[in-house]
């Protein structure tokens, strides 16, 4: 013994350790649990930040790919709005969110434009050309292109 | 993947920003993982305060400026800190340290196998920064766009400024890489903890890991709020000396304010429980002075512009009829899928230590708690709101928690802990500075 003074136990000295440790234990499980049960692939790198925050498929996964799809055709300054045929009249305010978000150099409207005079272009969001994407019957809208997660249309100049 | 990586470093290195607080606040005294996480909150400040004048002044943010002005920082707080810098020499990692790290690398996968992604990134927070980056400035006009009103124009600015810098370093916007910030941020958190309490430091890195995930809250702004929270409490809880908890509790709460509306019930909640403890009002004021005047600036350009819109929340009716059901709702929302062991764990702690110790964080987390009911009552149908957000915004009250076992656990004692603020050791200036 080296005869120096143990300091004097401090209240909760062992509350600490040990809640904390089983605690700590309970939730490490909880966590890997957790995110096993959202799904596999387990290490390929992510297609969209939404790949598995689901079980399922997130709606936002299709969105993002509709508007990455229809990027390219898109030339800047166009008006363009986002819409998901399946729901429509409605339409979802994170599509439109995520639009903003993708096309910085272009002016994204709301979708209740396209009844009224229409803005120059709409994303229609669906299943991976899908025939339900691509249709979206509209008098003022032909079809300019098809891809992943949904289909662009353009106002048609004559209409 | 260069765009990812160079966006990453751009955020990560905003320390080195801020290394000019270190000898200000005399977090030399302090552990070096805490030092460096107040580097981080001094750098990002300093940085999105740079990034708010020059927009006010209407001085469109370039590469070259904003890249000169982060090289300017960094080289005055280099000098600055020279005579308090020093590189530990042999780093010996302990179990708890560990431990934690264990959890940060499992939020990590997490969030790099976008498992805990939140909404609010792609929704609003994202849309924002890059439209402000292409902007060169804080963009009125696109705030102000009635097509884009449910992207929340008057939250503060913080978040997308700095993700806006990321942009205008890296070339575009790396959704991955900021992401990838919040296992960051949960360590620098952790480390502030670990300065009351290794094993509280354990338990926050093992109750944020789970809660960060379960409230999807990777990306969004509630892990900065919570890290600038964490860092205030820490600094207020467990003192080296009076200086310093000043200078980093200005720091803590200006982040706060300055990255989400609920930054401003926390740092009312501050002031309140500093009132309460019989805190020197000089202080207090020191505190909140840098906190006031970057929000008097938000609010008064969000007025100028007609933006105001959450701020706006308080004055709404209340709807008492939904308290019970708001009740319902949130204490359902706060089990994190866990049965309440967040809660419950820090609360045994507490119970079993010495709870005048963690007088000031318990008094913050319950003020939040019942700032979070307030407002909730204050919407016709809450349900939705309550559903969507209430995990993410009882993270305050919970790491005030947190921060309250670390102080009750009676391991901060020999750190110079003070049973109340008002006790708090002075250290004298030499002594701060050595």
């Amino acid at each position: 013994m080296s005869g120096e003074e143990k300091p004097p136990a401090q209240p909760g000295s062992l509350a600490a350790p040990v809640v904390s440790s089983g605690t700590a234990l309970l939730l490490l499980i909880a966590l890997v649990v957790r995110f096993y049960s959202l799904g596999g692939p387990f290490l390929e790198r992510p297609e969209t930040i939404y790949d598995h925050v689901w079980p399922t498929r997130h709606p936002t996964v299709d969105a993002i790919l509709a508007v990455r799809g229809a990027r390219p055709f898109l030339p800047p300054g166009a008006e363009v709005t986002i819409i998901r045929p399946s729901i429509l009249p409605e339409w979802e305010p994170t599509d439109f969110a995520t639009a903003v978000g993708l096309l910085p150099e272009h002016r994204v409207v709301l979708p209740h434009s396209v009844a009224r005079n229409g803005p120059d272009y709409v994303i229609a969001i669906g299943r991976p050309l899908s025939a339900r994407a691509l249709i979206f019957v509209h008098p003022r809208y032909r079809l300019i292109a098809g891809f992943r997660g949904g289909a662009l249309y353009r106002k048609d100049e004559g209409a | 993947m260069i765009v990812t990586i160079t966006a990453f470093v751009a955020i990560a290195g905003l320390p080195l920003c801020g290394l000019w607080a270190l000898p200000l606040t005399g977090v030399n005294v302090l552990e070096r993982g805490r030092a460096l996480a107040v580097a981080g909150a001094a750098g990002a400040l300093a940085l999105s305060v740079a990034m708010w004048l020059l927009s006010l002044a209407g001085i469109p943010w370039t590469r070259p400026l904003l890249l000169a002005i982060a090289v300017a920082l960094a080289g005055a707080g280099w000098y600055a800190a020279r005579g308090v810098l020093e590189w530990p020499r042999r780093w010996r990692p302990s179990w708890t340290t560990a431990a934690a790290g264990l959890f940060v690398a499992v939020s990590a996968y997490g969030v790099a196998t976008v498992r805990s992604s939140s909404g609010d990134l792609q929704y609003f927070w994202g849309p924002k920064a890059i439209r402000f980056a292409a902007a060169q400035k804080v963009d009125a006009h696109f705030l102000g766009d009635p097509n884009y009103f449910r992207l929340h124009p008057d939250y503060p600015p913080l978040i997308p400024l700095i993700y806006a810098w990321s942009i205008l370093v890296a070339g575009r916007f790396a959704w991955m890489a900021v992401l990838m910030i919040t296992p960051v941020l949960l360590a620098a958190s952790v480390a502030v903890i670990h300065g009351g309490s290794r094993w509280i430091a354990v338990l926050s890195a093992a109750t944020l890991a789970h809660t960060f995930a379960v409230s999807y809250a990777a990306g969004g702004a509630d892990v900065p709020l919570v890290f600038f929270e964490v860092l205030t409490l820490g600094a207020l809880t467990f003192p080296r000396d009076s200086r310093s908890s000043t200078a980093i509790a200005a720091i803590g709460i200006a982040g706060a304010v300055f990255s989400k509306v609920e930054g401003t019930t926390f740092a009312i909640a501050v002031i309140i429980a500093l009132i309460v403890a019989r805190r020197d009002s000089r202080s207090v004021v020191s505190m909140i002075a840098p906190a006031a005047v970057l929000l008097g600036s938000w609010l008064l350009f969000a007025g100028h512009f007609g933006l105001i819109d959450g701020y706006a929340m308080a004055g709404r009716p209340m709807v008492a009829e939904n308290i019970g059901r708001v009740l319902a709702a949130v204490v359902w929302a706060a089990s994190y899928e866990i049965y309440w062991l967040p809660w419950i764990a820090p609360l045994v702690i507490i119970a079993a230590g010495d709870y005048r110790r963690a007088f000031l964080p318990l008094t913050v987390s319950v003020l939040t708690l019942a700032a979070i009911v307030y407002f909730y009552t204050h919407a016709d149908d809450p349900a939705f709101w309550i559903a969507s957000s209430a995990q993410r915004v009882l993270l305050t009250p919970l790491v005030a928690l947190l921060v309250a076992a670390a102080a009750a656990s009676g391991e901060g004692g020999r750190q110079g802990q003070a049973k109340t603020p008002a006790e708090a050791p002075v250290e004298t200036t030499a002594a701060a500075t050595r």
